[in-house]
């Protein structure tokens, strides 16, 4: 993303937080696009993290049984994983992909058939109509299905440890190794990346032009940019994690 | 009324309109014809304030657009009734939704007296109990009519048709035609008509303005435009491609 | 020779085709007209197996064209080319490339050869002269022409225009036009024409059928429509925008 880019991303965030705390929100169109948004990707995230949860536990068993030669940890180490790292920034690639992309077409395609002019004729400023409902609900949809990530992502490694490796699912369910820090971990990628998808997807379809095709390059700006926004992120926070809250 | 002195806009290297000075004058309903890409659409969103010109000025209503805020400019916009060549209806409300928007945006009047002025317009453009209706389940025709509709809708005295019968069998240009003809019987109203229907504007326009690459071809009444000899022009007025 | 044998067609409830029958003629420019919706371009539709009737035949030349299969389709839509009504050009390339690339594409020679070949479809079209120019050069008139010779790649008899002169300016409309008429005197091209531009109909049509509800009202010389006493087709003739017509 070069730096133009960046700082309008930067001044969209700011006007819609502005408009957060100022004006009147839509809550009608904030909870038709909260349900949009799961409805979407709650089979997606679901069927994804469910497979993940798997594919990793079976991975990390089977090379923690040769060089320790013990699971007891195994369920532990992997909820430590799941909240710190894992659930919050696949969830938020999941839904980068999935939503971001929606909202990019669908405001992309309000930008080609004149729809955002028709607003502003209108005294609606699309910032305030388009961005904040999205803005709002993406925060808040971002927050449950990490959350939900968390649940099947764990619940799908239960299972394959009890079927693969003999791990009891009481043993398996262990949460010593949590600490409040991780909690806050979670909690700051969650909302970090739940701000950052619609803003950006946001920003993606209102800068889109001409025709259809004009559509189609912004849904692909968005998943460009949401991606590189969420590794970045993740990177910066993790960082700040560990410094701040591990050590 | 507008006055537009010295506008000039680059799309990249470019100029999409090349130092264009015009005066439209309260009271007229003026037809603005020439080839694509011409920059007629983009004059007209110019005088909107939704895009803003590199150089020169637009003065609106004495006001200069250039000079006014955020807020103000928004302010502006609303004064200005739009019918755009793309519908750009609201494709998430119905249609009934989509003409009540701007009134509701204005938020004077109550549900009720809405609800019956947009009755009251279905009529008008003859698509009576439509209110439901989503715009994907209408024709062409039908989304043109209701847009008209919603850009008429607070009554405004600026209004702007970017292309109203684009694709439009005749009879149904007519019916369009006819709508703009009612409108400006109120003399206090100023609009401008984007079109190719040279035939459809001939009679219910004041004045006539011919554009052609970002510049000026040609302005002045009807007379004057069938008096004019101006190639480009004569060709327009005519529907020829001779000579 | 084309013959539609009492065509129906519906989508759902909506019966647009009702029992057409229309015969088109070798070298002849037909027009179709018709207030929009009416199921002009869902007929023409039937001729290059877009669409299939519910009931009814489509002869292509005596061969009955109606139930062929999509392989079978091949060799007739060589013979029928199509013009889009939004067929566009590629604006970062020059118009020989643009008519050079589906000649590549369909015959498999070499790009030298296959700008060999555009040029001489651009000759057709009278626009060899600027074929290192660049579509942005030109108004909507000359780029529909570069269009037209694209179509006339594979060396079409019959060729379908969807509403060419719809949305661009009246002397661009001319120069399409002429062209449809040029290519029709010149190369003996049978010439479909889906339109509902009166200039047009006047201007180049050998004969004009005007679709309304389902089936053809007049079928006949232009100059049979403003002699006619049939009120629809008087309306629709005049523009009128009161009258019997249901639009």
């Amino acid at each position: 993303m070069p730096f133009r880019e960046v700082s309008e991303i930067a001044r969209m965030l700011l006007l819609t937080v502005f408009y957060c705390v100022r004006r009147p929100i839509r809550w009608s169109e904030v909870i038709r696009q909260g349900y949009d948004i799961g409805n979407r990707s709650l089979v997606f995230v679901v069927a994804v993290l469910g497979f993940l949860g798997m594919i990793l536990i079976f991975q990390s068993a089977y090379q923690a049984q040769q060089i320790v030669g013990d699971l007891q940890m195994l369920g532990a180490l992997f909820l430590q994983l799941l909240f710190r790292e894992f659930a919050p920034t696949v969830t938020a690639l999941m839904i980068a992909t999935r939503v971001g992309t929606g909202i990019a077409a669908e405001i992309g395609s309000m930008v080609v058939t004149e729809q955002v002019d028709a607003l502003r004729m209108n005294n609606a400023d699309p910032v305030q109509y388009l961005v904040v409902p999205r803005f709002i609900s993406g925060v808040a949809m971002t927050f449950l299905l990490s959350t939900l990530a968390v649940v099947v992502c764990f619940l799908s490694g239960m299972w394959i440890a009890s079927v693969a490796y003999d791990v009891n699912p009481s043993t398996f369910y262990n949460t010593s190794m949590l600490e409040w820090g991780d909690f806050i971990a979670f909690c700051m990628k969650a909302t970090a990346y739940g701000v950052a998808i619609p803003v950006i997807a946001c920003h993606a379809g209102l800068s889109a032009f001409g025709g259809s095709e004009g559509v189609g390059w912004a849904t692909t700006k968005s998943v460009v940019n949401c991606s590189l926004a969420i590794v970045f992120l993740d990177f910066l926070l993790s960082g700040l994690a560990f410094v701040f809250l591990f050590s | 009324m507008i006055r537009f002195e010295n506008v000039t806009k680059f799309y990249g290297e470019t100029p999409v309109l090349d130092d264009v000075t015009l005066n439209i004058e309260r009271g007229n309903q003026v037809g603005l014809l020439g080839p694509g890409g011409a920059g007629k659409s983009l004059l007209v969103k110019i005088a909107c304030g939704l895009v803003s010109p590199d150089l020169g000025t637009v003065t609106v209503n004495e006001r200069d657009l250039g000079s006014l805020g955020p807020v103000e400019l928004a302010e502006h916009r609303f004064q200005i009734g739009m019918l755009f060549q793309n519908y750009a209806l609201f494709d998430y409300m119905t249609v009934g939704e989509n003409i009540a928007f701007p009134l509701r945006q204005e938020g004077k009047l109550d549900e009720l007296e809405i609800r019956n002025r947009v009755e009251d317009l279905l009529h008008k453009v003859d698509l009576p109990g439509i209110e439901r209706n989503f715009p994907n389940e209408l024709s062409g025709g039908m989304k043109k009519r209701v847009t008209f509709a919603r850009a008429v809708v607070r009554n405004p005295d600026l209004l702007f048709y970017d292309d109203p019968t684009a694709g439009l069998d005749p009879v149904t240009s007519s019916k369009i035609f006819n709508l703009l003809e009612k409108v400006r019987e109120d003399k206090n109203k100023t609009s401008i008509v984007i079109t190719h229907d040279v035939l459809g504007v001939r009679d219910i326009c004041d004045r006539f303005i011919v554009m052609d690459r970002g510049r000026i071809l040609f302005r002045g009444d009807r007379q004057a435009i069938e008096d004019c000899d101006i190639k480009l022009v004569r060709q327009f007025w005519e529907g020829s491609s001779d000579g | 020779m084309i013959e539609f044998h009492d065509i129906y067609k519906s989508f759902g409830p909506k019966h647009v085709l009702r029992g057409v029958n229309l015969t088109v003629h070798k070298g002849e420019i037909m027009f179709i007209i018709g207030s929009s919706g009416a199921g002009k371009s869902v007929l023409v539709k039937h001729l290059v197996g877009l669409l299939r009737p519910d009931k009814g035949r489509v002869v292509l030349d005596g061969q009955d064209i109606t139930d062929l299969t999509e392989a079978e389709f091949y060799p007739v839509r060589k013979r029928c080319a199509m013009v889009f009504q939004n067929s566009t050009l590629f604006d970062s390339m020059t118009l020989l490339d643009n008519v050079a690339l589906p000649i590549r594409k369909h015959m498999g020679v070499t790009m030298s050869e296959a700008r060999e070949l555009a040029l001489k479809k651009l000759e057709l079209v009278n626009m060899a002269d600027e074929a290192t120019r660049y579509p942005a050069d030109f108004g909507d008139g000359m780029r529909k022409k570069v269009a037209i010779a694209r179509a006339l790649t594979l060396e079409p008899e019959f060729v379908i225009f969807d509403e060419p002169t719809t949305g661009i300016d009246p002397i661009s409309a001319n120069i399409v036009d002429r062209l449809i008429r040029d290519l029709s005197d010149r190369l003996g091209v049978t010439s479909i024409v889906v339109s509902h531009d009166l200039r047009s109909i006047f201007g180049v049509a050998d004969r004009v059928a005007m679709l309304y509800k389902g089936e053809f009202l007049l079928d006949g010389p232009p100059a049979e429509y403003r002699t006619t006493d049939n009120p629809i087709v008087q309306q629709f003739i005049n523009g009128r925008p009161t009258g019997p017509m249901e639009v």
